[in-house]
């Protein structure tokens, strides 16, 4: 059934290959490392060798943490925080103001502490800007910091992927318009490769079956970058008159007047056991406002229960223990407001379910990564004719087969210098120098693309021996500790390496446009 | 007499090729800049007219949640529109509507 005549699904079209043709080599960009980035704590996990169960804060954390907490300064009892750090240790931050030749400024102390023994590892004081970052996690930092801002300074970067988020909604919503076969497109069967039907076909497939995901992904991305890019401001301007503080006040829980009298804090520990009967989940992190006061307030957050979609955090009266309830994520109510961005934030990141949901959130982003390629590459077939759009075809194909492996180079990049402990300076230069390397040679050759994916597939196999050179865990020391994610991503790499250098011709949209238009 | 009939036929036939040609340049301006300040003008109404809710932020959290939705909404409105005169005229309505509770309120 068509929804629209002929002449708004031309307007439709146009708009819709446009959008997508002007923008889709940075939306495929954001979309691939999307993908990747969906499992995060696995590649950091992998990346660091990090042989520590994924686990809450524990249960036993009262003792150490006042021993530690005796060691520092009143000043820095303001917000307090427990979490555990990727190296297994415990992290204890304590922040505070402290007036300085530009006023006043937040000052940071962290400690790391041993969760067994209670024995400081390190402890950093300084302003809360200066606080050192963990090199191990540079990799997983940097492929993040390229889907959510393309590596670029704020607000530039998160506008960018914003406007990007609202043209694939634009792509997708205008794709379920144009499609009046929807339920017909969602069983179509690719009629052969070498045919520009076939190409189209496969365009139409998989984005008919990822339109919902691509509504999902677009809508909640454009979100994540324009709430605080644009959304916040504009609001405050438009509605508060410029006082941003009235907006945040009127979002996030503005606690009032503090009695900041000396009072002993809870026994944290009560209030860790307390937290897990209510929720059914681990406590993976503590934060306490003006810690050894009256008005202290604990809240608990809590790892995903089962069966759950959010995860929840819980407040506590930090003197007296008592539940005050499930803290939504903005305001002290629950209100339409918050349950969206309760919704928002798991339906983004795939992480709802576990390896499992994060394996479909994986496979969906890719496929979203080739209906953009898909789409500029039919756009462009039809216009071939014009030396301005063949060249573009050469840059998609580049851009396909470059970022992945332009992703690994960062990768070797990582592992080389992780030992040197400067990964933060050398992981995204690695990065942007393939990409130079690679767009030159797509320039001077013209089948770069199957350079591209032998060395992506080399790239692939010999990752993981480059991470076990470099210090990585072993396979055996993985699986003692129960780690197994680190054998699955190694295999996972090997094994992509070998499907790839297996196929003698690259399997593309590209190849199979070489045929003229049906 | 003849010349000034001749040249008023002229523009009126100029004035038919404008209104023949504008609707194209209507519609990029209705899908275009127009809906992006009537995404911005609905957004910054909402803070009024929409209600607050039990927590009291329902009137700030829904227009910066329903952003993407609002501009998508615009847009597409102004690319199948038949008439992207009336289009514009809808937005520009909308806008100023949103604009004239914002200023009030």
């Amino acid at each position: 059934m068509s929804f629209v005549t002929q002449g708004k699904t031309k307007r439709l079209l146009a708009v819709h290959g446009w959008a997508g043709t002007l923008l889709g080599l940075m939306l495929y960009v954001v979309i691939f490392t999307g993908a990747v980035v969906v499992f995060e704590k696995e590649i950091d996990t992998w990346a660091r060798g990090s042989l520590v169960p994924e686990a809450g804060i524990g249960t036993q954390v009262d003792h150490h943490f006042r021993v530690a907490a005796r060691e520092v300064d009143r000043t820095f009892y303001e917000n307090v925080s427990i979490a555990r750090d990727p190296s297994g240790a415990l992290r204890y931050l304590f922040r505070g103001h402290e007036e300085g030749p530009e006023g006043e400024a937040d000052v940071v102390v962290r400690l790391l502490v041993d969760a067994e023994t209670g024995d400081v590892l390190e402890r950093w004081e300084g302003p809360a800007g200066e606080l050192p970052q963990d090199t191990a996690s540079a990799l997983r930092d940097f492929w993040i910091d390229l889907h959510v801002q393309l590596y670029l300074p704020n607000p530039y970067g998160l506008i960018l992927v914003g406007v990007l988020g609202l043209m694939m909604m634009f792509a997708a919503v205008s794709g379920i318009l144009i499609h009046g076969h929807l339920l017909r497109d969602l069983f179509v069967s690719a009629r052969g490769r070498a045919r520009l039907l076939g190409a189209r076909d496969l365009h139409i497939l998989a984005g008919s079956w990822g339109l919902p995901f691509a509504v999902i992904l677009a809508f909640t991305g454009a979100f994540f970058g324009f709430a605080t890019s644009v959304g916040l401001p504009a609001m405050s301007m438009l509605a508060f008159g410029g006082d941003r503080a009235a907006i945040e006040d009127t979002l996030f829980v503005d606690e009032g007047v503090v009695d900041l009298a000396p009072a002993p804090t809870a026994a944290l520990d009560f209030v860790v056991h307390d937290a897990m009967t209510r929720s059914r989940a681990q406590v993976s992190s503590i934060a306490i406002s003006n810690y050894d006061s009256a008005g202290a307030k604990l809240l608990v957050s809590m790892t995903q229960s089962p069966g759950s979609l959010v995860t929840q955090v819980l407040a506590f009266d930090g003197v007296t223990r008592r539940f005050e309830g499930v803290r939504p994520l903005i305001g002290q109510e629950p209100s339409w407001g918050s349950t969206l961005l309760d919704l928002i934030i798991p339906l983004h990141f795939g992480n709802f379910a576990g390896l499992a949901s994060k394996t479909v959130w994986f496979g969906m982003g890719l496929a979203m990564a080739f209906v953009t390629a898909t789409g500029m590459l039919l756009w462009t077939k039809r216009r071939e004719t014009q030396p301005l759009w063949r060249g573009f075809r050469r840059w998609i194909t580049v851009t396909v087969w470059g970022v992945p492996c332009a992703m690994l180079i960062s990768a070797v990049a990582y592992f080389l210098t992780l030992p040197a402990g400067d990964p933060y300076f050398w992981t995204p230069r690695a990065f942007f120098a393939a990409c130079v390397v690679i767009l030159g040679s797509g320039v001077m050759r013209q089948e770069v693309e199957v350079v591209l994916r032998r060395a992506t597939a080399l790239l692939c196999v010999l990752l993981p021996l480059l991470r076990l050179l470099t210090g990585g865990a072993s396979w055996s020391e993985a699986l003692l500790a129960g780690v197994p994610i680190i054998i699955v991503l190694d295999v996972l790499l090997i094994a992509t390496g070998a499907v790839l250098l297996r196929r003698e011709k690259p399997r593309s949209v590209h190849g199979s446009l070489r045929e003229p238009a049906e | 007499m003849v010349m000034q009939a001749l040249a008023l036929r002229s523009a009126s036939a100029q004035g038919r090729d404008i209104v023949r040609v504008s609707p194209r340049l209507l519609r990029w301006i209705a899908a275009g800049p127009v809906a992006l300040i009537a995404t911005f003008a609905v957004m910054g109404g909402m803070a009024l007219w929409w209600p607050k809710g039990p927590a009291g932020l329902d009137h700030i959290a829904m227009p910066i949640v329903l952003f993407p939705m609002i501009w998508v909404g615009w847009v597409t409105y102004g690319v199948i529109a038949d008439l992207p005169g009336r289009a514009l005229g809808v937005m520009a309505g909308v806008t100023l509507g949103n604009c004239i509770l914002i200023a009030i309120g």
